[in-house]
């Protein structure tokens, strides 16, 4: 089958592997329909998650049809059409019981690296490094689901593909940072990052009651279409201090909540931005993060912080005491993308929302190389990239 | 259990150990650590090739407190270390299950050594995977493209 490997920093390829197969008696097997590229899927291309090794298989927002099933699989069934979760939940453990998902117990074969790291694991990931299972990534013709019961959700006939690829991953994304922020009637959300998980996280603060909602980015295109959603935009290049900024813009109180949809490799003017991209580009740090830090600055007393944006390692100049002294409450981590799937593809198929308006190139598994690419240099042009399988 | 209490059972000077928690009763977590095909199931392909060493036989399996169990598996004479391998099952606070705590005493580690440390842990988590799914989880025979059939395109 063909896949799309990470071959390196910068270095995506198409290659011809062999198929998946069943390695557990509870997983399946799925011929993949379509599959998107991630801005997370960016991290790894730009060489900033550890633990990549050449030949992965990229990949976790994707959907097909159930091939073969395991022999101890109970709900799915061959000829199931099914969108696969980004994260992998094993279905019984205590944090799968408690909807936490993405923090699995056992779903991480790996789980002694990032233990070391950060004292406990997380879920494995499809195609997202070794530190998260080293499970093969769903940019390819086949995937193998472990635990397909807990890792699936099956779309009704007669929906395209289009409309539902997103459940997958950056709908329940958004909507979980925007539950995060713990939204009241009258509230302002400022949400950095106009990408395809802001944009989400604007149509859910809406959808969760927000009267306001102030998108921050500096790329037109993506502001156009965060203005389409209803929010307020602000071009970060176009002002002097965006705290000032959104105070005035919120009668001097601040937002009640702000989300960090950017993440580990921000952009920005500030002189602690310059300083994070020296550290990052020579390894003498992780992680930029100066929307966090812009985000824990702007934000109202007593207000949420949300963090869906992806951070790998230790935070420098981080102002912890800005958001002790405001009493903020900080949410954050990998979504618990199954305890959303259900209740929002009931948003999809009420009409409340339809996620494809954010897809900006639909390309076949052989431009894949070129889209990642495109999608880490032309940020004007390419929003979100769609692979449609042959 | 207590801490001073779980020292106490401790039965080595120089045994790794550690715990996991395993959302079943003890009662099943019990039933579940003293199958043999269980045990042997976890050690399979572990680091060290454990299995090749290992050739364990049940000893002891006791309720030693109500709700409280102790299993304890030891090596053959036969086999190619000495040592034993103990459980201590208690009831996790609440509803959350077992604590299962492991201690495993061969000949084979090295005491100055931290593999054998990380191989408990790795051990208690199969076990634990094993326990409440059915299965440990994998990624050994998987596609990638390090065994790429051609290359296509880069």
């Amino acid at each position: 089958m063909k896949a799309l490997t990470w071959e390196g920093k910068h270095s995506i390829a198409v290659k011809n592997v062999h198929e998946p197969t069943i390695l557990n008696p509870l997983d399946a097997i799925v011929k993949v329909t379509t599959a998107a590229i991630c801005g997370s899927d960016l991290h790894l291309y730009n060489g900033y998650i550890p633990t990549m090794r050449k030949g992965d298989i990229m990949g976790h927002e994707t959907m097909g049809e159930v091939m073969e099933v395991g022999s101890m699989v109970k709900n799915i069934k061959v000829g199931d059409r099914i969108v696969i979760p980004f994260d992998i939940g094993c279905g019984h453990c205590q944090h799968c019981q408690d909807e936490e998902y993405s923090v699995c117990d056992n779903s991480n074969p790996n789980f002694i690296i990032p233990e070391k790291l950060y004292g406990h694991s997380g879920a494995g990931l499809f195609g997202y490094s070794h530190m998260y299972g080293g499970y093969a990534g769903g940019q390819a013709e086949y995937i193998r689901v472990p635990y397909v019961d807990t890792n699936s959700l099956v779309i009704p006939p007669g929906i395209d593909d289009e409309k539902v690829l997103f459940l997958s991953d950056i709908f329940p994304t958004g909507y979980m940072a925007a539950e995060n922020c713990n939204i009241k009637p009258g509230d302002t959300v400022a949400i950095w990052g106009a990408g395809p998980v802001g944009l989400m996280a604007i149509k859910s603060a809406f959808l969760l009651g927000a009267e306001r909602v102030i998108a921050i980015d500096h790329v037109p295109a993506r502001l156009k279409l965060a203005q389409d959603c209803g929010a307020e935009i602000i071009n970060y290049e176009d002002i002097d201090a965006i705290t000032d900024q959104l105070s005035f813009l919120t009668g001097g109180r601040g937002p009640d909540s702000c989300i960090d949809a950017v993440g580990m490799e921000a952009h920005g003017h500030t002189i602690l931005n310059a300083i994070d991209t020296v550290k990052q580009k020579i390894k003498l740090g992780t992680d930029r993060p100066d929307v966090l830090r812009r985000a824990i600055q702007s934000c109202r007393e007593g207000g949420t912080v949300s963090v869906p944006g992806v951070y790998g390692g230790l935070l420098d100049k981080f102002p912890f005491g800005a958001a002790f002294g405001k009493g903020l409450t900080m949410k954050m981590g990998q979504t618990h993308t199954q305890k959303y799937m259900k209740p929002l593809l009931d948003r999809i198929l009420n009409d409340d929302i339809d996620p494809s308006f954010i897809i900006s190139h639909r390309i076949d598994i052989d431009k894949g190389p070129d889209a990642y690419e495109g999608f880490n240099e032309e940020k004007d042009e390419y929003i979100k990239v769609v692979i449609k399988m042959q | 259990m207590q801490t001073e209490k779980i020292q106490s059972l401790l039965s080595t000077e120089h045994g790794f150990f550690n715990s996991a928690t395993i959302a079943q009763s003890p009662q099943d977590v019990f039933e579940f650590c003293r199958n043999n095909e269980n045990v042997q199931k976890v050690l399979r392909d572990l680091p060290l090739n454990l299995e090749n060493f290992l050739d364990l036989t049940l000893v002891k399996a006791e309720e030693t407190d109500p709700n409280q169990f102790r299993i304890e598996w030891q090596n053959s004479e036969t086999s190619k270390a000495a040592g034993t391998l103990y459980f201590l099952l208690s009831p996790a606070p609440l509803d959350r299950g077992t604590i299962l705590i492991a201690e495993a005493s061969f000949d084979i580690f090295d005491d100055d050594d931290s593999e054998p440390s990380d191989l408990i842990k790795v051990f208690l988590k199969r076990m634990k995977a094993l326990a409440e799914t059915g299965v440990i989880a994998t990624t050994t025979g998987q596609p990638s493209g390090r065994e790429e059939i051609t290359f296509i395109r880069r």
